[in-house]
């Protein structure tokens, strides 16, 4: 066997479409809409048609398909257009098991052929052994011939559309979206059939020139018995595209290439096809298939843009969900500091004040020479100092990092409930299950204690630099450094606890007797409540971050199966190429 | 061997139990039902087996001369044959006119018309010709599917053009009927043999028929009858051609069957329904199986982290144990001033008295300690719904339909807990305190030693030395006498309102000692109180901790065995 083989799965990125395979992976679907099995269909199909559709723009040929189901005689009407039995034909079905392509001798139609997983074997006509046809998969046959009258034609036998042989019915579907006009070969047994009737009804859906051959026909069949059926089928056939052919006995082809009916379908195609028609065939053809295309990718952007909608819809949601979680979170760490326990802070804040009053001083003097005798006698124990970052660490480790674990682990549920897709194969939903998109324990803990010691650090420098600012005249009594300190630390202790407004309101009322005196100033109260304030408002930026971060890790999961607006706009940018 | 009608039986009983006592999850309530129903009318239609007649149905593509085969089998002309496709669209049904139709036929909606006869010999038989099931009329289709229900053996026929029909194979799939009920036909073989000769026909037949063979093989029947005939030789001709084997196949089909052998065929159909009643459970075992894993996760899950739990339970409790409001509340509680002897309850008194001006009232409030049960128990829920919310994440990650995850939240714990918190909460409290009522008979004795002592040496002071020396010289009565008036003299003089004074200022300092002691002693006990209340409530934590570790270990058993029965299910059929 002389020809070549050849490895047409060439640089695919660069084809002829000057469309970049980037923009195609870039398209992503989440499954939203349930529409995502028909997307990646609906890309998968477009790429492989776009690639067609570029490859005839090249080559510039006319293809003629043959079509049907198994067993119609495709391959002996094959074999009677081309006048050799190069086709071949048997009992067994499915019998061609791989395309065979009629050429003339010297057209290159392997270069840039749009089914990449493809191999030819091109061999001339004449050097044809019937060897050629041996069980290799993913292999079409290029036969070359020398007859002028068409030297423009591809004829293509293909494999049949529904047996149970899969893979034959998408090699019959590449050559359909090839095809410039379809032979569309049935039988008396089988016109009646399902699977190749709606072949048909694509084929006369999408306009592509045709001839209906009825194979096998009883002699009690008429044209007018076939035409009737179509029509109730809604689909009319041109009447003298419909040829009938009886069931003729071995050499089936040369006998049928003497039938009558044949002569005619002969006669007819050369002149609708040959020479003269070609080219406004092959105009008419992509015209149609731009058509097609444009169809196609329309239906594709609308898809596309409704995930998009779908996907902000979901992206609300989420938002909706970390605000309750948010809520959720405030409740959680204010309930640990009810309106019941109001007093137990006020009192903690009272002893502050207790301790250090304005008279603290001088009353200390007195009740030191006082309470001289009861200290021997082992009543009253003298004031222990701790120094500062004692305190703020103490502090520290009596705080309960439950409530962010709980509220992570109940935005987690949230989400899951609320905005998993019920379908298992949509890709939104393993992507949301993937590792790594939950916070862990261990890292909602680091998190936590960054934030603390974040604020730790500021309440600190915070503290020194108001101290440094009290004048020396006014050391004394509420200025107390002590004082400042030990209210900071409360109220750190209260915030991290979650109890702002109480804080307040326990602040106002503690501060309140000393305030209506006239002496704001020198009770530093608006000092001690914007610090307060502020360290709220920092812990709970903080927290809300840990829990923002965890709805950012489930938003770029979604976010990663969005189709930029670009390559949409790409998209577009094509339809466009298309039409001009 | 076990009679398969008894086997049938059996199993679906075990269905039946299965489905009354399962656990399930997925399955929703009407489901259960459904197969309930299912199952019983499968009983009742093993029951049912007695009539002896079969009913043979022959399927196939349009075209394929599923007509001509009815005709050929009935030796005339019953069924219209037609080179227009589809030409049958109603089912038509041959029988002796004694043998009776299939009792609900009439009133299932499917279009039939009968033909019958009075040929004895096969009075058994019923037999059918159905539409096609491949041509573009679906309502051809449907009627073969809802007639299907009646068949007992299916004749499936193709022909030389068809047999690699991919729809043959996927109807042949479809069709929920025991194999070993189905015989094959491949019609119209004439064609191979036309202009080829004998030798050439053969050839063709055995190509043919090994690729039929080769794909019905591949589609799940093991080991087709596979019939090679024309049934159109049989009307033309006299006799048929030797590859023709049409005779045999007619003798297959009427041949005379024994009663078991009916029983046989139908209790093999009834056999592979049940099978798809099984389809059913497939879902919900893979649902178990993901649920029971993800039961099993969070129960290890709960005993490595039980340690962290309890910390945080340690952890969210002491902030509210550890206040100084609870410690008074407690001391407050076990106050008891009977313990107090003389002057220390004055003191007690004092101290109450100054307390209550000095602390604004709101301070006094009593509701303490049901803040802190509440807020403990509180704690609990708090504690007890974040593992049923890890839980339900296990299960939610794993993609089971969150319809689910409340069922197995119930298991771990209801909202009624917080009673029971409530309750154990205050007997604790209650008897903490209660044991810390016992009078201290130590403490009393001493203060009343003391107080005597205190008195004893006043006297003796104020009687002077001579006469007490007087009275140890000679005790005595009169001695005794002189000693108590002489006291009892001295008391109205200088010396003795001195001594007065003194002892009374001795008694208050004595007093006040005692009632240091006396707090002190009650803030001891208090924070005792309060650290075995805190063991306590640490250990009723641990204890619902493990029972919720026991309950999920139960939840995974019960799984296990669901699964378990559904596994055993599958492998009996």
């Amino acid at each position: 066997m002389i020809g070549y083989q050849k490895d047409s799965d060439q640089d695919s990125s660069t084809k002829s479409t000057g469309f970049h395979q980037s923009t195609w992976e870039a398209i992503q679907c989440s499954g939203l809409t349930g529409s995502a099995e028909e997307i990646t269909n609906l890309k998968k199909s477009l790429q492989r048609e776009l690639d067609v559709f570029f490859y005839k723009q090249a080559t510039r040929l006319v293809w003629i398909v043959f079509a049907g189901g198994t067993g119609t005689g495709k391959s002996t009407l094959f074999n009677a257009l081309c006048g050799t039995d190069i086709s071949e034909t048997g009992v067994e079905r499915p019998k061609t098991q791989r395309p065979v392509v009629y050429s003339y001798k010297g057209k290159v139609i392997s270069t840039n052929f749009p089914f990449p997983d493809f191999h030819v074997d091109q061999v001339h006509e004449r050097e044809n052994d019937s060897g050629y046809q041996k069980d290799s998969d993913g292999m079409y046959v290029i036969i070359e011939h020398d007859r002028e009258e068409l030297t423009n034609l591809v004829l293509v036998d293909t494999p049949d559309l529904d047996s149970l042989e899969i893979k034959n019915r998408q090699m019959a579907e590449d050559f359909y979206l090839l095809a410039d006009s379809i032979i569309f070969v049935t039988s008396q047994e089988k016109y009646a059939d399902e699977v190749p009737s709606r072949f048909f009804h694509r084929i006369y859906r999408e306009a592509k020139p045709y001839y209906f051959f009825l194979n096998k026909a009883d002699i009690t069949l008429t044209r007018n018995d076939v035409l009737s059926f179509f029509e109730a089928q809604g689909v009319t056939i041109v009447k003298d595209h419909v040829f009938l052919i009886p069931l003729v006995s071995s050499p089936a082809a040369s006998v049928i290439a003497i039938n009558e009916e044949f002569r005619k379908f002969n006669a007819l195609f050369l002149a609708e096809c040959g020479e003269n028609e070609f080219s406004h065939m092959l105009f008419e053809g992509q015209k149609r298939n731009a058509r097609i295309l444009a169809d196609k990718i329309d239906r594709l952007i609308t898809m596309l843009e409704e995930e998009n909608l779908a996907g902000q819809g979901w992206r609300n949601e989420l938002d909706a969900i970390l605000a309750e979680s948010s809520h959720n979170l405030t409740e959680q760490i204010e309930s640990h500091f009810k309106e019941a326990s109001r007093n137990h802070i006020q009192n903690e804040i009272r002893n502050i004040f207790n301790k250090y009053d304005l008279l603290r001083k001088p009353r200390s003097f007195v009740s030191r020479l006082l309470l001289a005798p009861l200290r021997f006698l082992g009543l009253k124990k003298m004031d222990s100092t701790e120094s500062h970052t004692k305190d703020l660490l103490t502090v520290r480790q009596k705080i309960d990092i439950t409530p962010m674990l709980v509220t992570i682990e109940w935005f987690n549920r949230l989400v899951l409930e609320r905005l998993s897709p019920h379908d298992s194969r949509s890709p939104l939903y393993n992507k949301m299950r993937d590792e790594g998109v939950g916070l862990t324990n261990k890292e909602i803990r680091k998190r936590v204690q960054d934030e603390q010691e974040n604020l730790a650090l500021w309440i600190e420098e915070t503290f020194k630099n108001l101290a440094r600012g009290i004048p020396k005249s006014k050391e004394w009594g509420i200025y107390t450094t002590s004082i400042l300190w030990g209210i900071i630390i409360v109220s750190f202790e209260i915030v991290l606890g979650g109890g702002i407004s109480i804080l307040e309101a326990v602040l106002d009322s503690v501060l309140a007797p000393f305030v209506t005196k006239g002496s704001v100033e020198l009770f530093a109260s608006h000092e001690i409540q914007q610090i307060a304030r502020e360290i709220d408002r920092r812990y709970r930026k903080g927290l809300h971050a840990i829990l923002r971060e965890q709805k950012d890790r489930y938003e770029s999961s979604l976010l990663s199966l969005i189709t930029p607006q670009e390559t949409i706009d790409a998209i577009g940018s094509i339809r466009e190429r298309l039409e001009g | 061997m076990k009679d398969p009608a008894r086997k049938l039986r059996d199993n679906l009983t075990y269905i039946q139990n299965v489905l009354k006592d399962g656990v399930f999850y997925t399955l929703t309530h009407e489901q259960i039902e459904n197969l309930l129903i299912e199952s019983g009318n499968l009983v009742e239609k093993l029951d049912s087996i007695t009539q002896s007649s079969l009913v043979v149905g022959l399927l196939g593509g349009t075209g394929v001369g599923k007509s001509s085969i009815m005709n050929a089998l009935a030796g005339l002309e019953i069924a219209e044959t037609s080179h227009r496709r589809p030409h049958t669209d109603s089912i038509l049904i041959y029988r002796h006119v004694q043998t009776p139709l299939p009792a609900d036929l009439p009133m299932s909606g499917i279009p039939w018309r009968e033909y019958t006869h009075a040929a004895d010999s096969i009075q058994q038989i019923l037999l059918c010709d159905l539409p096609d099931f491949d041509s573009l009329v679906d309502e051809h289709r449907k009627n073969v599917m809802d007639f299907l229900q009646y068949l007992d053996v299916l004749v499936w026929v193709t022909s030389p053009e068809k047999y690699a029909d991919g729809r043959f194979y996927e109807f042949l799939r479809l069709v929920p009927k025991a194999h070993q009920n189905f015989y094959f036909v491949l019609n119209k073989v004439d064609i191979l043999f036309e202009g080829k000769g004998i030798d050439g026909g053969f050839e063709e037949l055995s190509k043919v028929h090994s690729s039929l063979q080769k794909y019905l093989k591949k589609n799940g029947v093991e080991n087709p009858l596979i019939y090679m005939l024309s049934a159109r030789e049989p009307l033309q001709k006299d006799s048929l051609a030797h590859w023709n084997q049409f005779s045999t196949f007619r003798y297959q089909i009427f041949q005379q069957r024994k009663f078991k052998e009916i029983k046989d065929i139908k209790t093999a159909n009834l056999d592979q329904e049940m099978m798809q009643l099984l389809v059913s459970f497939e879902r919900e075992l893979i649902n178990l199986e993901v649920i029971q894993k993800s039961v099993e996760h969070s129960c290890a899950e709960l005993k490595t982290d039980s340690g962290e739990l309890n910390q945080a339970f340690h952890t969210s409790m002491a902030l509210w144990m550890e206040t100084d409001q609870i410690k008074s509340e407690m001391i407050v509680r076990m106050n008891n001033l009977s313990l107090l002897v003389g002057p220390a309850i004055g003191f007690a008194f004092l101290h109450d008295g100054l307390k209550g001006l000095i602390k604004s009232r709101e301070d006094r409030d009593t509701a303490n300690l049901a803040t802190l049960i509440e807020e403990i128990s509180t704690v609990f829920q708090r504690q007890l719904n974040r593992i049923k919310n890890r839980l339900s994440i296990h299960i939610l990650r794993r993609g089971v339909p969150s319809s689910v995850t409340g069922k197995i939240e119930n298991m771990v714990g209801s909202a009624d807990k917080a009673e029971d918190i409530h309750k154990k909460v205050n007997n604790i409290i209650s008897t903490r305190t209660a044991s810390h009522k016992n009078p201290a008979v130590v403490f009393k004795a001493l203060q009343y030693g003391a107080y005597l002592f205190l008195f004893l040496l006043l006297v003796f002071a104020m009687a002077g030395e001579e006469v007490w020396r007087k009275f140890f010289a000679q005790p005595g009565l009169t001695t005794l006498i002189n000693f108590l008036l002489a006291s009892l003299y001295t008391l109205f003089t200088p010396r003795g309102l001195a001594a007065v004074a003194s002892y009374a200022l001795i008694n208050i300092f004595f007093g006040y000692r005692f009632y240091v002691h006396y707090r002190k002693m009650l803030e001891k006990r208090a924070e005792k109180a309060i650290a075995s209340l805190q063991t306590e409530l640490n250990v009723l934590w641990e204890e619902e901790l493990d029972r919720v570790h026991d309950e999920l270990i139960r939840t995974s058993n019960e799984l296990k065995d669901t699964i378990k029965t559904l596994k055993t299910l599958k492998s009996r059929s």
